[in-house]
């Protein structure tokens, strides 16, 4: 579903852009850039600063929720209605789904599950721009 | 020369990266660029272009974010007034232009997601100049080989083994590209205009690093006959032609197990062409006239002075051998227009060369005894009025004033590295032979710091300037009155040009290395006119009408018309 092409959303569309920088890319990096064999008390310390520390410049840390839904207080209905939407917040869903692991009785996730739940934001937001993009 | 732990400067508004490589590359240190405030980043571009400008000699390279979430004022514009939004996403992109218009030198990785990578806004920033290190599933080995990558290039060094690598750094990322594609048996294609080196590299990086225990070889198809290259790459059973009156091994044979340059591919006719994808596909060879192939096992390697894509666009080319090449990771060696920085690093390079000459070396040493200096030291480069002092203990420099340097450097150089060779060879006997002609005839030199006499580099520069006439004729041949060597090239223009080296002997003068440059000149550019002396003289004096003048100095450089029409 193409939107039309309008200053409107030229403004959505540097939104989005924007949400893959803030809330995709931060949420990804610390696992990503952990050794593939990261123990689990590293991989918990990645997750808490991915889900918790998502956008952190000096004394101002947000984290991933409070990002996404400062992003969704903006977003237009003709965006939040658009088919790859859901798909989209879904996907943030599962991923703030993963601070349970962050309790330490609980089970850490492998690296690599890790990866495919907070990678999936962006991906499914890549999905969205390429769509909105006029 | 990186240290022996890297210094790194980071420019990033965040603090993840730099977190996470102190934790995990421990191999080097990021730089605290403020001695009082912990952070180990600079935290946008007009900052850090800032710190570079005091300390670009203490980083070893530079690793830049591409998002910068600052203030406006803290944002270089992108260059085609883009949003605020937009300028903040792709800063990344404007502060390298920055640091490569100031520091070109520099290794830079730029850090960027996938996500956030635009090539198509980057690129042309990034083109052979930057590495970008884009997040992926092995997010830390990438960065880490991508750092390490940056700061080799940046230790290379700018001469090994022959080749004059220089210092710029479309050269340093050419160099690691040729090291990977000479492994393996993968062709390789190389670009760049005539002069550029491509035969010299083939033989001397490529096939080094190739690690291949067979012989290097060249078959340069310009130089060939067209019927006869089929027996010249294939080779030919005794009878197979006329004149086949013994049977012959092809290159491809000869270079069994090493690497074969085919240099001017693009002079292949199409039915050799088809042959050749023959046997890049089926490494095998049959020789003209056999009934039997053979299984050759060759590092190919082909080289044009033309873009090979455009020729296959124009049909001269056939595009599945194009492909069968691998044009992907062809190599374009710049031309040295394009290196303005490595000129000194080469002129420098090229005296030293020659001195090597023993011949040359033999008029160095009578300067030094005519100074009262001993024999067999080096022969150093100045520029400008104000060069470093000389004295017997340093030995003979020579010195290029500095306007004739800026005519060197606002020269075009079409015959490249090799005309600078040249240049240079001339310019260094030139001058050796003025100063041991004076001392001969009892002239006391005191200085050894002998100038380069300006008007001689503005003459041998134009003289290569004179062979850009626009020309369809053949090149020169041997020069019938000395029998001599010019060399006729051919570049992407189609254009023909030629290089002068002299030769000399011990007690040559002045006059006669002088005369023997101009006879070989006077003789390229008769064929290259036609035998029009009008022509000459519209090109050697501005005036056509001055040809009787021109073939008067034709024949006092002992040159003969008829010669010309054996």
């Amino acid at each position: 579903m193409m939107p039309p092409h309008t200053s409107d959303a030229d403004d959505v569309l540097e939104g989005l852009l924007d949400l893959q920088h803030d809330l995709a890319k931060y949420l990804r990096m610390p696992v990503a850039m952990l050794p593939a064999d990261a123990s689990a008390s590293d991989l918990r310390a990645a997750l808490h600063q991915a889900l918790l520390e998502t956008r952190r410049r000096g004394t101002d840390t947000r984290t991933a929720w409070q990002l996404w839904q400062s992003f969704l207080d903006n977003a237009p209905p003709a965006l939040v209605s658009h088919p790859r939407f859901a798909a989209l917040s879904q996907s943030v869903s599962a991923a703030w789904q993963l601070r349970e692991a962050l309790d330490e009785s609980r089970p850490m996730p492998p690296r690599q599950t890790l990866l495919d739940t907070l990678g999936a934001v962006a991906t499914h937001l890549q999905h969205l721009i390429a769509e909105w993009t006029p | 020369m990186t240290r022996a732990v890297p210094q790194v400067l980071l420019i990033d508004d965040g603090d993840h990266y730099a977190e996470v490589i102190q934790r995990h590359i421990p191999e080097i240190a990021l730089i605290q660029p403020l001695p009082d405030a912990p952070r180990r980043a600079i935290g946008d571009g007009p900052a850090a272009i800032a710190y570079l400008s005091q300390h670009s000699d203490a980083v070893d390279a530079v690793l830049l974010d591409m998002h910068f979430d600052v203030p406006e004022t803290h944002l270089y514009p992108l260059a085609d007034g883009a949003s605020l939004r937009r300028t903040r996403r792709f800063q990344g992109v404007a502060i390298l232009r920055e640091i490569r218009a100031r520091f070109p030198h520099l290794p830079v990785v730029l850090l960027t997601s996938r996500e956030d990578l635009a090539l198509a806004d980057a690129s042309f920033a990034l083109a052979g100049q930057s590495m970008t290190y884009v997040l992926g599933t092995n997010d830390l080995d990438t960065l880490r080989i991508r750092i390490h990558a940056a700061l080799s290039d940046a230790g290379q060094v700018a001469e090994e083994a022959h080749i004059l690598w220089g210092a710029d750094p479309v050269m340093r990322t050419l160099r690691r590209r040729m090291q990977v594609l000479a492994r393996g048996r993968m062709p390789v294609i190389l670009e760049g205009e005539t002069g550029t080196g491509k035969s010299w590299l083939a033989e001397k990086f490529i096939h080094v690093h190739s690690g291949r225990s067979g012989a290097f070889v060249v078959l340069d198809l310009s130089t060939i006959p067209t019927d006869l290259i089929p027996a010249h790459l294939f080779g030919a059973v005794k009878g197979a032609y006329t004149g086949a009156i013994e049977t012959r091994k092809g290159v491809f044979e000869v270079a069994h197990k090493g690497t074969l340059l085919i240099d001017e591919i693009q002079n292949a006719p199409l039915d050799v062409q088809k042959q050749l994808l023959f046997v890049l596909q089926e490494q095998r060879i049959r020789p003209v006239g056999a009934h039997r192939e053979v299984a050759v096992d060759v590092k190919v390697v082909v080289a044009s002075n033309r873009l090979l894509h455009s020729e296959v666009a124009q049909g001269r080319f056939r595009s599945d051998l194009y492909m069968r090449l691998s044009p992907a990771t062809r190599i374009h060696i710049p031309p040295l227009r394009q290196r303005p920085g490595d000129l000194r690093f080469l002129a420098e390079r090229f005296v030293a060369r020659t001195v090597a000459d023993p011949d040359v070396a033999a008029l160095r040493d009578e300067v030094a005894r005519g100074l009262g200096m001993a024999a067999g030291m080096p022969i150093a480069l100045d520029i400008g009025r104000t060069p470093p002092h000389r004295d017997s203990d340093t030995g003979i420099s020579l010195t290029i004033p500095e306007p004739a340097w800026r005519t060197m450097h606002a020269h075009a150089w079409p015959g490249n590295i090799r005309e600078l060779e040249t240049l240079m060879h001339n310019i260094a006997v030139f001058t050796l032979v003025g100063a041991v002609d004076a001392i001969r005839q009892g002239v006391r030199i005191t200085s050894p710091q002998l100038q380069v006499d300006p008007g001689l580099i503005g003459e041998l520069l134009r003289a290569t300037q004179l062979s850009l006439v626009p020309d369809t004729a053949p090149g020169p041949g041997p020069d019938p009155a000395s029998g001599t060597d010019t060399a006729p090239d051919t570049d992407t223009d189609g254009a023909h040009r030629d290089q002068v080296m002299v030769h000399i002997a011990r007690a040559d003068t002045l006059n006669s290395v002088a005369k023997h440059v101009e006879r070989q000149y006077f003789t390229a550019l008769y064929q290259r006119c036609h035998r029009d002396f009008a022509q000459m003289a519209r090109v050697l004096l501005g005036d056509e009408t001055k040809a009787r003048a021109v073939r008067l100095r034709f024949n006092q450089l002992g040159l003969k018309v008829r010669d010309f029409d054996r």
